[in-house]
């Protein structure tokens, strides 16, 4: 009997050897451990063994039994690993650079900077405003210190309406709603877009935006503007910038400047955006003139306060390397698409 | 307005001031300077010299040979100018000198050798002047660089003439020469005027004013005068200056009106009778100067002769009393104006002139006493031989009032930001001719001199800017502000415009586009898009496009339309203004608009209208938090189609429309493509409510679910079956969805809806659940709507 033990054994290991996959492994399994198995029958043939045999036969029928079954899991891991590693190697390969729902969207130009002055304006406790595009002449020209028969009506080329209305020429002329809405004190920006009735060339649109601010409190000074001015340019071309202040004329404020940047492009040592100066000319500003403050219902004994207007537009252009104005107005979207959203 | 450097010098004195930082300091505290040019650079090695003899060349007619002694040799030179005389003085060109860039070398002129050239005054540069060579006076000497006797190096500056708008006192070198010697701490010369003595006795002439746009009027006569031409130095400057020489009368007004700002008119004494101020009673033809005969309207002041017009006041001469090579007699006006008048006549004849520029800028009327003077000092200082002949006459009607600036240190410093110390605001102010008090209690007075008072300084922001400019800007450093901090809330109107076109733009790739606020009138017309306006543009430049828009759609359409032939795709959107109507006092009711307009070759308007009802809704559910819904309507624009045309709802109120572009509009455009549209007024969308979530408690029971498959027979939308749907006379609770919608083959449509129903306090009964199921389809049938039969 223990003959056939080894012989079963050995039949085993032998067709082991052959087994190719789980299906062939699970019927060995059977074939020697299952009911009618080959050890199952050792198992069942103690009942020949004389008894004082029997422990001894059952003892190594067991150990076969356990031999064989550590064998077939032995096995049975290694089928499991090489199907793994069939899996592993035949896995088809996904191309996850083939664009998916590109997106073809865009802001345009204008929006994506007038976003991030907001964006850097409300982070110094400036609020945003809003203003008509359609305006009074008072509220144009009289309110912000331009009297009818003023010079400083001759350098703007005014588009009036057929009900005597006008088309704004700047953002100023939001200024005196705004104060009579807010009062002091008050820090505001209010993008807008302005007209003028002049041809368009590379270098001039009849529709264009303004950003204007307003800052309003008790103390406000020329420092104070210098430092608001330089914090947003630098923010705005993501640098530390210089600038300065030249005598400007602008009816609404007094004094009044041109605000000259150090060139963000060139650091200021001359190139061909500032035309070799290393400064550019970006926005008329100045402390807000008491007339204008006076006609806002501000009160000139408790408060002072400065006031700008940047060329949205140009800084656009500046932003974005567009050499031609006519193409934020001129809808071709072969252009306007490159501003895709960030 | 040009500037010379040398002119400046009669009146501060520049030794050792770098030339460059200066005028970068101009630019800081006064006025931009735009350019600045090098005068005499390109003239080197030009002598006086004296034609000593003149033979005709052999072979030319317009040539002459020249024995020229330039003081050291006789020299052979060929000349071709038409004035060359024996015994004349005139500027020469020695071999290596330089004219203008050329380098003058011995050449053969048509055969003959030339040993130098002889030079006219625009060959130099210093007029425009090309008739023919120099001529110096007979006592010149011979062989001295012409730049010893003329002055032909200068740095001359142009200053942008727009940011002198404000300042009438700097039109005149004088008073660029007042701001100089201010930021230099220098002394500012005074001018040199004819005595008042020189007039004292003398009859004054007569004038009548009558026109109160004349504040002042000072003149005075002069005879005797033979000279013609000014001296070369005057013509120089006046060259340099941007004007050129014309006689020496005509050139002195120029001058004057160039060192003071102060225009001036010389009539021919021999035309003038008695000067008259009026206002023209009619329109009026009237010839001036430059030869143009010009229409007055009523009204407009003009100087008489005692009969007729001899200028306009304030703008220009006229040709008939113009100085002439025979005048010997002249009567000097040296006048004040009003600036809004002078600036009303000019634009009225379309004639800007000097001199009206000036007026406008509101002058000061005590320089007329003070020009009339320097010119008659300047005549006399040219043409020995004239006199004063009269007195002068000055009718003074207009005093501006004395300005007196009360001011504080403490003022000052709040405006400023930093600590000017009180000696310096008292030096600059003095530097520039205020006169300054302090008082016991700490203030100053500052009185403003009257050539800055007529507009310019007004307050004490004025007096603010005084300091500060010539103290510099670039002294003042940069510093934060002190202010409580305070949370900043975005308005919601900035807030949701940019996040709708956000969301536009990522979640369903449009792109945002910029139109102009008129129609593109053509483009209508070519389509057949007719739109309303209700304000235009009564001035544009371009006058086929003043009608102001309603409606966006039409810009878009032109967009689409513009890029058609690039894109088989396009779908645009913009936030911009609409004019729909004027309230009731005639203002226009302005508000921001979305438009969306989508165009597409390849896919469906079944497609497109749902994509573009997707992206309403996304707007008013997320973007504005508020109750979307559609309804259908009949589209009020032509270009609509009528089928298919929603009307937007947002909490329960019209906010815009969406629909399909009408075949008529659309066969303009194009043929093969599909086009919708959606407009919405985003200022309503702005002022919805947003709505408030309230949570509900969920229930712990058991839900249970009831499936129907209704048949709907007539054209009916979803929409009012949901209507019914949500009608169900119950205490249970129950959601409703649409599962599916199958349309059969005999035209009707089945909708399976599905109930889920629940209490919040119990299991639902057997008998709940039945009595809910008959409640809906008693529900539906009441409403004509029964199920699908099986």
């Amino acid at each position: 009997m223990v003959n056939n033990l080894d012989k079963v054994k050995q039949k085993f290991i032998e067709k082991l050897g052959s087994v190719n996959n789980e299906e062939e492994l699970e019927n060995l399994k059977v074939e020697f451990l299952g009911k009618s198995g080959e050890v199952t029958n050792l198992l069942k043939a103690i009942k020949d063994i004389p008894n004082d045999q029997k422990k001894e036969y059952g003892a190594l029928v067991n150990t076969l039994k356990n031999e064989i079954d550590a064998e077939l899991n032995k096995y049975k891991t290694l089928l499991e690993e090489k199907k793994l590693e069939e899996e592993l190697k035949n896995t088809k390969v996904v191309d996850l650079t083939i664009p998916l729902n590109e997106c073809t969207g865009s802001l345009h130009p204008i929006t994506v900077t007038q976003h991030k002055l907001i964006e850097i304006f409300t982070s110094m406790g400036f609020i945003v405003e809003d203003g008509n595009e359609v305006e009074t002449e008072y509220n144009n020209f009289e309110a912000v210190n331009i009297p009818k028969h003023h010079p400083a009506r001759d350098m703007q080329d005014t588009f009036y309406l057929s009900n005597g209305q006008l088309l704004k020429t700047h953002t100023s002329a939001a200024q005196n709603r705004i104060m009579k809405k807010y009062g002091a004190p008050l820090k505001v920006i209010f993008p807008g877009r302005c007209f003028r009735n002049e041809q368009l060339d590379a270098s001039h649109e009849n529709t264009f935006f303004q950003c204007e601010g307003m800052m309003i409190d008790k103390d406000i000074s020329i420092s104070n503007l210098i430092y608001f001015m330089k914090q947003m340019l630098s923010s705005v071309f993501g640098k530390e910038l210089n600038v300065r202040l030249r005598p400007g004329f602008f009816p609404f404020v007094e004094p009044g400047f041109e605000l000259d940047c150090s060139c963000p492009y060139c650091g200021g040592k001359g190139c061909n955006v500032c035309k070799q100066g290393g400064w550019i000319e970006l926005c008329p500003c100045g402390m807000i003139h008491p007339e204008v403050l006076k006609m806002g219902g501000i009160d000139i004994n408790k408060y002072q306060g400065f006031a700008f207007g940047l060329g949205l537009s140009r800084l656009t252009m500046m932003n974005f390397n567009i050499k031609d104005i006519r193409l934020l107005n001129g809808g071709n979207l072969k252009v306007l698409s490159q501003t895709k959203v960030k | 307005m040009y500037i010379s450097l040398n002119w400046i010098k009669d009146y501060v004195d520049l030794k050792g001031v770098n030339i460059n930082k200066l005028l970068n300091r101009f630019t800081l505290s006064v006025a931009e300077i735009e350019g600045v040019e090098y005068k005499g650079q390109n003239v080197s090695g030009v002598i006086t010299a004296k034609i000593k003899s003149v033979k005709e060349h052999p072979t030319s007619t317009k040539l002459h040979l020249l024995k020229v002694d330039t003081g050291k040799a006789i020299l052979d030179v060929v000349c071709g100018a038409p004035n060359v005389k024996e015994g004349m003085i005139t500027a020469f060109a020695k071999i290596g000198a330089n004219v203008n860039g050329v380098k003058i070398d011995k050449a053969k002129v048509a055969g003959v050798l030339s040993y130098g050239m002889c030079c006219s005054e625009k060959e130099l540069g210093i007029s425009d002047d090309n008739s023919g060579i120099m001529e110096f006076d007979a006592n010149t000497k011979v062989g001295v660089d012409i730049k010893k006797i003329v002055d032909v190096d200068d740095v001359v500056f142009e200053i942008d003439n727009k940011s002198l708008t404000n300042r009438p006192d700097l039109w005149g070198h004088y008073g660029i020469a007042r701001e100089i010697a201010s930021l230099l701490n220098r002394e500012l010369l005074p001018l040199k005027l004819e005595k008042a003595t020189s007039f004292a006795g003398k009859v004054q002439p007569k004038v009548n004013v009558k026109s109160d746009a004349c504040y002042r009027y000072t003149c005075a006569s002069m005879n005797n005068i033979t000279k013609k031409v000014s001296p070369i130095n005057m013509r120089v400057r006046l060259y340099y200056a941007g004007m050129r020489g014309i006689n020496l009368l005509a050139d002195v007004t120029n001058y004057v009106m160039l060192e003071l700002g102060q225009p001036m008119h010389a009539f021919d004494n021999a035309c003038v009778k008695q000067i008259g101020v009026s206002k023209v009673k009619e329109e009026t033809k009237f010839v001036t100067l430059d030869g143009v005969e010009r229409v007055l309207p009523k009204d407009t002041t003009v100087i008489t002769n005692g009969k007729e017009i001899g200028a306009i006041a304030g703008v220009m001469g006229g040709l008939d009393s113009e100085i002439t090579d025979s005048t010997t007699s002249v009567l000097i006006e040296s006048a004040n104006f009003n600036g809004i008048d002078v600036r009303k006549t000019a634009t009225n004849i379309c004639l800007r002139t000097e001199s009206s520029a000036r007026y406008e800028k509101m002058l000061d009327p005590e320089l007329t006493l003070t020009a009339l003077k320097r010119y008659v000092y300047l005549v006399k200082s040219c043409d020995k031989g004239a006199v004063v002949s009269s007195g002068i006459t000055d009718i003074y009607n207009y005093h501006y009032p004395k300005k007196v600036v009360e001011i504080t240190k403490e003022y000052i410093d709040s405006y400023t930001g930093i600590d000017i110390s009180k000696d310096k605001i008292k030096e600059i102010l003095k530097s520039l001719e205020f006169k300054v008090k302090e008082t016991k209690t700490n203030k100053f007075l500052v009185s403003v001199p009257t050539f800055r008072a007529t507009k310019d300084i007004n307050g004490k922001a004025d007096i603010v800017e005084e300091i500060t400019r010539i103290y510099g800007y670039d002294n003042i450093k940069a510093k934060s502000t002190l202010q409580p901090l305070v949370p900043t809330k975005l308005n919601r109107t900035v807030k949701l415009e940019y996040e709708v076109k956000y969301a536009l733009a990522t979640r369903y790739n449009l792109n945002e586009v910029h139109t102009y606020l008129w129609y593109d009138t053509a483009f209508n017309n070519q389509m057949g898009i007719k739109a309303k306006s209700v304000l235009s543009v009564v001035n544009s430049i371009n006058k086929d496009n003043p009608y102001l828009r309603s409606t966006m759609l039409p810009s878009l359409l032109n967009v689409a339309y513009n890029n058609k032939q690039e894109f088989s795709n396009i779908r645009i959107m913009e936030i911009g203004r609409v004019i729909e109507s004027l309230t009731s006092e005639g203002l226009a009711n302005e508000t921001k608009s979305l438009g969306i307009v989508l165009y597409s070759k390849s896919n469906t308007m079944e497609e497109m209208l749902m994509e573009l009802k997707n992206m309403l809704e996304y707007i008013v559910t997320f973007e504005a938090n508020a109750e979307f819904a559609l309804k259908p309507a009949t589209p009020t624009l032509n270009f609509f189609h009528p089928v298919n045309y929603y009307n937007v709802y947002c909490n329960n109120k019209n906010i815009g429309k969406l629909g399909l572009i009408n075949p008529k509009v659309k066969n303009n455009f194009d043929k093969k493509c599909n086009i919708v549209m959606a407009e919405i007024n985003f200022s309503a969308l702005v002022d919805s409510k947003e709505y408030e979530p309230k949570f509900e408690t969920l229930s712990k029971y058991q839900k249970s679910t009831l499936d129907f498959n209704f048949v709907v027979v007539n054209e009916k939308l979803f929409a009012d079956i949901k209507n019914i749907a949500n009608k169900i006379k119950t205490n249970l609770k129950y959601n409703v969805s649409l599962v599916d919608i199958f349309e059969n083959q005999d035209g009707t449509k089945s909708y399976t809806l599905r109930y889920v129903i629940y209490a919040l306090d119990h299991t639902l009964t057997g008998e709940e659940i039945e009595n809910f199921h008959s409640t809906v389809i008693e529900n539906f049938k009441e409403n004509g709507i029964n199920l699908k039969a099986n």
